[in-house]
């Protein structure tokens, strides 16, 4: 059955187009590049954005590794592993270090990232302003006019009805001082790590069928009002209970009587544990 | 099984149902029905693999055209075939509801319209049906009624009911090849029609009939049959007759009239039919007409005319009927959102906290 | 040497591009998938490079032009389409440098539109030698300090770029092959100082 199917899945007319719009979204920071967006063995909404870049990129050479909601072991991520594993033999891996391409569903991993790497992010939602603008026609505009009005304006009322801003993940960037962008739901934490990235990062939408990209020594900035900055979930005083780490994404495990925190990077996690550095 | 619509009707209808059924038993089990479905929904018309579809997805609509459009991902697309004109349709069915004898008369064809419900426990009556045929048969030639007939839309514009419009040459859109961009041509409303949920279609031409587009309109034709489909030879100079048969796939076309008003000046309005068209691929009545009647009201909406509402609105309809990115985006709310959830929890307290 | 592989070394020459166009100013090299090219290529000064990458993003999804004919025909066989007008194409193809045709390219090529600025042109040009042309420090997206590389000498084409460009979202995408395999690109929100 196997062998029915090309490498990597589509035949080389579907890569090619895939690959003409990477390009373009690489020439064009921030910008939505429309792309056919053939139909996946998964299902839409489950990653195919990520998945046809990550399949029109990848090759022999390549190590891949894929994380869903920072976890390697995640359901999703090892139906997308195994997916790949199966169309193109190629070496997977949950060290981030050793990755040549990672697909990651809503985080950035918390090692840091490199020049030789690419990021590439999975996307549910990728318009920044369908929350204020139902219309496809009418944000294409806006975002041709540069008009981002909207996008403030939600901020704003944010800021008047809740007294903070209540983005959680998705909080909208502005990449290269043109382009309102949504980073994908990663957490507002990850937000930063996406400024001046050494890696490129390429993010897909499979069901809206839009491809865009971050290159790397871009600036990313998450919108904020002067006087109210933006600022990333804080877990102050809290430690991963199994590697000690601070200072990363943690999840909350609920606890009768007062809840835990662990690492939500699990390779990051791990590596910690392996290297003999817990409770730091 | 010609027949007029006033006398002779029963006898046409028994003759209906009796082929219904030997249809019914020749497919022996093979869910006929769902594997058009899925072919039409997955925009590949391949029986063989659809029934395999099927089966592996134990009958699940969503699921075989799922399969099928994985499936589809990696075919290379090599050629694009001749136009194909539907009027070379080889009728199996073809009924009009506008008007009691049309040229050619009514060919009712092998269907369960006339069939009552009602669940049969026992597959006995299977046996009565061969001899009943043959002895229909005696009095009807097997392929009686079947071949090429008069579209009764070309009556209506021979009777300057309808407008006569130029054909449109230019080369169609294929939603497949580049992401819809909008507004949209026609040509992209009907391939995604055509290929839309059948559930979510019926739903949508529904809607438009109680209230929300198209009123009283009629079926003018509904046809069920075979086209040939054909490639140009590509070391050809074009000559037709050095095309390449391929083979034929089974369809249904309908043509639905719908009266419009045409403004006149003066304040005067004339009627005139307005013509909504349906075609999927092998035989789904119901999706055809639904989306005939969602083609009028979304051609209608994109010159400015119509009576609005959400069906005029392209993009409400266009985006949401495909089987595979509806269910897809639900489904994925089965997914863990850990993440999301604790980034939104944070939000909440911190809302919360605020003065 | 082994031939040309249509899966395989079309990967590894669009990863090249692609990293050409991420770090805008790198050489990168694409001589030995370029190489494997081999019999397929045309009877034509252009370089290898050049084609490979022509062959890597153009099939008849796509709408091309190139100056010279013998590269007309090779992308004409390669994707089974025929050639479009130079200010209609999404790629065009120039076999080999001249300066002030190619500013005449440049000036023709599309930019896209503000609604859809991925409409713009993708520019491929053979040249010579990628090292030895006049320098020119860039600076934008992809580049963590201003860099200093060689680009073809020549006044014309390079303000005729930056007059296309000084539009951003609108603008084209180039990229430079030399006969030694290596390509350059300079996507079009890379910024120019200096050059003749």
């Amino acid at each position: 059955m196997k062998s029915l199917y090309n490498y990597a899945f589509f035949d080389e007319g579907s890569k090619r187009e895939i690959r003409r719009a990477i390009l373009k979204s690489v020439c064009i920071p921030g910008y939505q590049t429309p792309f056919a967006s053939r139909e996946m063995p998964i299902a839409r909404g489950w990653g195919t954005g990520g998945l046809q870049i990550t399949l029109s990129l990848i090759g022999r050479a390549d190590t891949l590794k894929v994380i869903d909601q920072g976890a390697d072991e995640s359901v999703n991520a090892v139906s997308i592993k195994k997916l790949v594993r199966s169309t193109t033999g190629v070496t997977t891996t949950d060290r981030t270090a050793e990755a040549t391409l990672i697909q990651s569903r809503h985080r950035i991993p918390e090692a840091p990232l490199r020049e030789d790497q690419v990021l590439v992010l999975q996307v549910p939602i990728p318009e920044p302003l369908r929350a204020i603008e139902p219309s496809e026609l009418a944000t294409k505009r806006l975002h041709a006019e540069a008009d981002y009005t909207g996008a403030w304006l939600m901020l704003f009322e944010e800021l008047q009805r809740y007294g903070a801003y209540t983005t959680g993940s998705d909080h909208p960037v502005l990449v290269g001082g043109r382009y309102v962008m949504a980073p994908s739901p990663i957490p507002r934490f990850d937000n930063p790590k996406m400024d001046h990235s050494r890696a490129l990062i390429l993010l897909g939408a499979g069901r809206e069928k839009k491809i865009y990209a971050v290159p790397p020594f871009t600036r990313v900035a998450s919108l904020a009002f002067g006087d109210r900055p933006f600022r990333v979930e804080g877990f102050e005083g809290k430690a991963c209970r199994l590697c000690g780490a601070t200072g990363v994404f943690l999840d909350e495990l609920p606890q009768d009587g007062g809840a835990l925190y662990q690492c939500n990077d699990t390779g990051y996690c791990l590596e910690r544990l392996n290297a003999g550095t817990p409770h730091a | 099984m010609a027949y007029v619509a006033v006398k002779g009707g029963t006898r046409a209808i028994e003759a209906s149902l009796l082929l219904w059924r030997r249809e019914r038993k020749a497919q022996a089990g093979r869910p006929a029905a769902l594997i058009d479905q899925v072919m039409a929904e997955a925009s590949l018309y391949a029986p063989d693999i659809a029934e395999l579809a099927v089966a592996q997805a134990d009958g699940s609509p969503e699921e075989a055209v799922f399969l099928l459009r994985a499936f589809r991902s990696t075919v290379p697309r090599l050629h694009t075939t001749r136009v194909i004109d539907p009027s070379d349709l080889w009728v199996e069915r073809r009924i009009s509801a506008a008007f009691k004898d049309i040229p050619g008369g009514q060919l009712l064809g092998a269907t369960s319209d006339y069939s009552h419900r009602l669940i049969e426990f026992d597959d006995e009556r299977f046996n009565e049906v061969e001899a009943q045929l043959a002895a229909l048969a005696r009095n009807l030639g097997p392929q009686d009624g079947a071949g090429t007939y008069p579209k009764v839309v070309d009556y209506l514009r021979q009777l300057d009911l309808l407008p006569t419009l130029l054909l449109d040459t230019s080369a169609p859109g294929d939603v497949t090849k580049k992401s819809l961009e909008f507004p949209a041509k026609r040509s992209e409303r009907l391939q995604i029609l055509a290929r839309g949920q059948t559930g979510t279609v019926t739903a949508l031409g529904y809607a438009s009939l109680r209230g929300y587009g198209a009123l009283h309109p009629t079926v003018g034709e509904l046809r069920v049959g075979r086209l040939p489909v054909t490639v140009a030879d590509p070391l050809s100079d074009g000559d037709p007759e050095d095309d390449h048969f391929l083979g034929e796939i089974r369809v249904t076309e309908v043509e639905m009239l719908v009266p419009v008003e045409l403004p006149r000046g003066e304040g005067r309005t004339d009627l005139q039919f307005d013509l909504g068209y349906g075609l999927c691929y092998g035989r789904n009545e119901t999706k055809a007409i639904a989306m005939a009647l969602l083609d009028q009201v979304l051609s209608a909406a994109a010159e400015g005319q119509g009576p609005g509402g959400p069906l005029a609105d392209e993009e409400f309809v266009l985006l949401h009927v495909d089987s595979v990115e509806a269910t897809g985006f639900i489904s994925h709310l089965k997914l863990p959102h850990y993440v999301t959830f604790q980034s939104k929890l944070e939000s909440v307290r911190a809302s919360r906290k605020s003065p | 040497m082994a031939a040309f592989d249509r899966v395989h070394d079309v990967q590894l020459a669009f990863r090249g591009l692609l990293r050409a166009f991420t770090f805008p100013g790198t050489l990168v090299d694409l001589a030995a998938t370029a190489e494997r090219l081999g019999s397929l290529l045309p009877p034509t000064p252009a370089p290898a490079g050049l084609l490979l990458a022509a062959a890597t993003l153009i099939d008849n999804e796509t709408t091309y032009w190139s100056d010279q004919a013998e590269v007309t025909r090779f992308l004409t066989e390669w994707s089974a389409s025929a050639p479009s007008p130079a200010s209609a194409s999404a790629f065009l193809v120039v076999a080999t440098f001249d300066d002030a045709r190619l500013a005449g390219v440049l000036e023709r090529a599309r930019t896209g539109t503000l609604i859809d600025p991925h409409l713009g042109a993708t520019v491929l040009v053979g040249v010579d030698e990628l090292d030895t042309g006049s320098p020119v420090t860039l600076t934008g997206p992809g580049l963590e300090h201003p860099l200093t590389c060689h680009l073809p000498s020549g006044e014309r084409w390079l303000a005729a770029r930056n007059a296309r460009v000084s539009e951003f979202p609108l603008g084209l995408d180039l990229a430079f092959f030399d006969a030694r395999g290596r390509v350059l690109a300079l996507p079009r929100t890379t910024q120019t100082r200096g050059g003749t």
